[in-house]
């Protein structure tokens, strides 16, 4: 991996991914021994401007739910690290431990999918939005309440409504107080995993909206996770295509969608319908399905569905390299591949 | 009743309506529309629409004790001696309706997770619709399934076959599904958002296959999803449903190309188009569905509407629907 040092490069960077790793153990028979791993996260390495936001994509199954959770420290990784920018130097963010560490949960939090499940139906939206500036001792009392009434007015909601439960709000309202609370610590990295797939059409429209009003008044750097292409590409300004737990290819987001270099991007974008009725895409199937993450197959994990497969991709495992500035790709034969991007044919 | 020969299911004013300890919520209130033989229609809408309701009223799967068709006709075309039956005046447990079921209109599930049985094998479950429906013996019945596997590209099919549910994969499952609703090659299927719990690799697989199958078998499709993509891929013609009511219907190009509805122009605004380099801001509509007991006096998108906020529409009674040109049809009284 190229590592660039020079300085003024880096000032701006405020999240880094080096070689971060998660397996999960697999525990067969009466002693739990360890039998195999889910390799959810696997060697992945990339790092996060200040104010921008980085889209992950991927299918179900291929660990970007995990690699967001694992560097918010949710879950503790097999190996690699992950450093983070805080008072202008990089911290290790598993090197920390007790107040150190929640001093550095303040700065990354988190939007989750389902507003249904992700605010707890006993408390109200008072609680649930004061309660990390009350674990965190940040305010309280009066100031507090004016806090969060603040809070609630940013993402659009009525601050009469402080004292109501979840279930007096539809899906859309529920994710604006999920916002409310991610943003309660005044953050500077947000998680946003999967945070409109529940919500309907119409909504979804309104809270993508919202974010990126947010992102522009509050400077906020967002890692943006989901599966569907034409909100990622929407929302981010680079994006990381992720397969079996590994990121295939990162890009740029219009670069990403024009000229893609790697055959599982080129794959996943023809498979977008379109909805101009005179226009089709060339599809390319994948072959067979997502194959097993405790067993993935060796060399290329893609090679077992990629159509330009050679030899050499069912032995050696690719470099993650940077094939143009800014352009990373994990595949033996990117610059000898000519792909489709997501232009599509008039019919 | 020669209008109606040329369709093979035409629903007029049906209104369906469940009656909760909360109060009556009108989940279609007046949906007609018709399809015809070999022909794909989709049924568009956000959830609360009426859209589900509206096809479980067709196979009249809806609970008994709280739900009932309080007015409207299904009318059916039978497969054998092409006659009409009405299926609103069908008991919802008796034979007639059972002999249809699976047979002449057969569905395919939302979540192929949880429709089909985790205690049976999927072989089981297919050759259990087949013995049903045909005077077959079992041998012929599990020949006949495994070949319904294989046209839906299940490449070991002689193993699936003897598989439990939860062995095989979402994309699997759904491909045991469809190869189930098909197995008794129905005239009319409906799916009920057959792709939105699937990978986009796998959806576009999904709808590759509906499409092929229904070439080969020359059945109706009526599609429910809220993915405007999957309908535009998929569907001859378009309706849109909100609030239970029908706001816009027409041919696909009428409908994505000249939306007349302020709710279909908004629909069509509201999603990022892919490839798109001009990064606008997405104009979404404000607000959200209202409450479904809420009853709503007028016009029932006005309180959403940009055009009821200029006071260019006053909104104040329910808008017959009109034909603004051949076979495209929209409720609202800017074209009324």
């Amino acid at each position: 991996m190229k590592i660039n040092n020079s300085k003024d490069q880096n000032n701006n960077i405020i999240l880094e991914v080096k070689n971060l790793t998660k397996y999960f153990p697999i525990y067969r028979g009466f002693l739990r021994r360890v039998v195999g791993n889910v390799q959810a996260v696997d060697n992945v390495s990339f790092s996060v401007k200040g104010g921008e936001t980085l889209g992950i994509v991927g299918e179900s199954g291929s660990g970007k739910t995990t690699l967001g959770r694992v560097i918010l420290r949710a879950y503790e990784p097999t190996s690699g690290d992950v450093f983070f920018r805080k008072n202008g130097e990089m911290i290790n963010v598993f090197s920390l431990e007790g107040s150190e560490l929640k001093k550095l949960r303040r700065d990354m939090q988190i939007i989750f999918q389902d507003p249904y499940s992700s605010l707890n139906p006993r408390k109200t939206v008072m609680e649930i939005i004061s309660e990390p500036l009350l674990i965190h001792g940040v305010s309280r009392g009066e100031e507090l309440k004016s806090r969060v009434g603040e809070l609630l007015e940013m993402v659009g909601l009525n601050v009469q409504h402080m004292n109501r439960y979840p279930n007096a709000f539809s899906g859309g309202q529920r994710q604006r107080i999920g916002i409310a609370r991610a943003l309660a610590l005044q953050p500077k990295l947000i998680v946003c995993d999967e945070p409109v797939s529940a919500l309907d059409v119409s909504v979804q429209a309104q809270v993508i909206n919202l974010l990126e009003d947010l992102q522009n008044e509050l400077g906020l750097t967002y890692l943006f996770i989901s599966h569907d292409l034409s909100v990622v590409e929407h929302i981010s300004n680079r994006i990381a295509v992720m397969y079996l737990g590994s990121i295939m290819e990162m890009a740029p987001a219009h670069q990403l969608y024009q000229l893609p270099k790697h055959p599982y991007t080129e794959a996943l974008l023809s498979a977008v319908p379109t909805i101009d009725p005179h226009t089709r895409r060339i599809r390319i199937i994948l072959p067979g399905e997502i194959p097993n993450p405790s067993a993935p197959p060796p060399g290329c994990k893609f090679h077992t569905r990629c159509r330009y497969v050679q030899e050499r991709c069912k032995k050696e495992v690719p470099a993650w390299e940077e094939i143009s500035p800014e352009h990373w790709v994990l595949c033996h034969f990117s610059k000898n591949l000519h792909l489709q991007g997501i232009e599509s044919i008039k019919v | 009743m020669k209008e109606n020969e040329q369709y093979l299911l035409k629903i007029n004013n049906l209104k369906t309506y469940f009656y909760t300890l909360d109060g009556i919520v009108r989940a279609v209130e007046g949906v007609s529309l018709s399809i015809k033989p070999g022909k794909t229609i989709g049924l568009v809408g956000e959830s609360g629409c009426g859209k589900s309701v509206t096809a479980h009223s067709i196979l009249r799967l809806l609970p008994l004790k709280t739900c009932k068709i309080i007015e409207g006709e299904i009318l059916f075309q039978r497969q054998n001696n092409h006659e009409i039956i009405d299926l609103t005046k069908v008991d919802p447990q008796g034979s007639l309706i059972r002999s249809i079921r699976g047979k002449e209109i057969a569905m395919i599930f939302q979540e192929p997770m949880t429709s089909l049985s985790p205690v049976y094998t999927v072989g089981n479950q297919i050759i259990e619709a087949i013995l049903l429906h045909n005077q077959i013996e079992y041998p012929e019945a599990r020949e006949h399934a495994i070949s319904m596997l294989k046209s839906v590209g299940l490449g070991m099919a002689e193993s699936i076959i003897d598989e439990y549910p939860h062995r095989l994969s979402g994309g699997q499952r759904q491909r045991v599904m469809i190869a189930m609703a098909l197995s008794c090659n129905p005239s009319l299927l409906i799916a009920d958002e057959p792709t939105t719990a699937l990978d986009v690799t796998i959806q576009a697989q999904i709808m590759e296959l509906l499409k092929s199958l229904q070439k080969q078998f020359n059945m109706a499709v009526l599609i429910i999803t809220h993915n405007l993509g999957v309908i535009a891929e998929m569907a001859d013609e378009i309706v849109v449903m909100y609030l239970g009511r029908i706001v816009e219907k027409g041919s696909l190009e009428q409908v994505f190309e000249k939306p007349l509805h302020p709710y279909t122009i908004g629909l069509i605004k509201s999603i990022p188009i892919i490839g798109n380099q001009t990064k606008k801001r997405l104009a979404p509509i404000p607000g959200s569905v209202p409450d479904p007991l809420a009853v709503i006096e007028g016009c029932a998108f006005r309180l959403r509407c940009p055009a009821y906020k200029q006071k260019e529409c006053t909104g104040h009674k329910e808008s017959p629907m009109v034909e603004v040109e051949p076979g495209h049809y929209v409720s609202c009284l800017l074209y009324s």
